[in-house]
């Protein structure tokens, strides 16, 4: 698995730090807006950010932006919500990996993807703590939630992906 | 770098269709899900890391602190709310009254959910496990 597609150790570094920086300031900045929203809505904002770098850089660094954004999480918002976010995280990831290299899905498909399957995994972990199926009571409102904002992350990271991809190509 | 690839993904193609039915069937499912779950209940069990803690009489109004625990349940008109909750979301004060077995208020900060029991009233009010 090799990180880094660019010439330049230095350009990688610094391009997946900022990545990696925006992801998690975007998660705290959506703490922000959840208090305005329904019970356990979250727009997503960092799968702009994990979309942009699996396009435009490669998937191993999406992978690991992925993981150190829920480090983040683990850091500053305590033990469940860093497992809550690792549990939404790896299935967006996968999904949306397997959407860009399999299918020919625009990027509002790939978003919604994301988005969907990041609800089922933390609706199904929250069944785990919780131990109760019924916990998926809270899973119709996050689902159509979850294509609304798949939509607008979706459509951000096609107008960013091709700006940034033509700026790092000469990393 | 395939990039020439990229600037295709920015109208839609068959397989977005492939997905929005795919997510059309996923509410639907979990909308029955949903609809067959059993009728009303007549206690308010509260669960810590899945095991019962207490059971509240749905009909009698009151207010429950859980102080060991960080949240407080309030029993009105025979439904039942998280009013207040030491943990940082908050998504399960948002989550507001339920009265059906179908519904379920989770703090995952705290570890604990409320959801509807029983299907026969008794004259017991509390029951602290």
């Amino acid at each position: 698995m090799k990180l880094n597609p660019f010439k330049s150790a230095a350009g990688y570094v610094a391009i997946t730090g900022i990545m990696l920086a925006l992801a998690a300031a975007l998660t705290t900045l959506e703490s922000l807006f959840s208090a305005f929203l329904p019970a356990g809505v979250r727009i997503g904002l960092a799968n702009i950010v994990v979309l942009c770098a699996a396009e435009c850089i490669n998937a191993p660094t999406a992978l690991l932006i992925t993981l150190l954004k829920s480090v983040f999480v683990l850091l500053t918002r305590g033990f469940t919500a860093g497992v809550m976010s690792l549990c939404g995280g790896l299935p967006a990831f996968a999904v949306t990996i397997f959407m860009l290299k399999k299918t020919s899905a625009s990027y509002i498909g790939i978003s919604v993807s994301g988005a969907v399957l990041h609800i089922f995994g933390q609706l199904f972990a929250a069944c785990f703590f919780t131990g109760s199926i019924y916990t998926l009571y809270y899973a119709p409102l996050l689902l159509v939630t979850a294509v609304a904002s798949g939509f607008f992350t979706g459509a951000v990271s096609g107008r960013i992906s091709p700006l940034l991809k033509n700026r790092i190509s000469r990393l | 770098m395939k990039a020439q690839v990229s600037s295709s993904r920015r109208t839609f193609k068959p397989s977005d269709i492939v997905i929005a039915v795919i997510a059309a069937a996923l509410l639907a499912a979990v909308l029955i899900f949903r609809s067959i779950a059993e009728p009303n209940g007549s206690l308010a069990a509260v669960f810590f890391n899945g095991e019962q803690i207490a059971s509240l009489s749905l009909g009698t109004d009151g207010v429950y602190p859980f102080d060991e625990y960080g949240v407080t349940v309030e029993v009105t008109n025979r439904s039942v709310r998280v009013i207040n909750s030491d943990c940082p979301d908050k998504i399960c004060e948002k989550t507001g009254f339920i009265s059906s077995s179908a519904q379920t208020i989770v703090c995952l900060p705290n570890r604990i959910s409320v959801r509807i029991i029983g299907n026969t009233d008794s004259n017991i009010d509390v029951v602290l496990n």
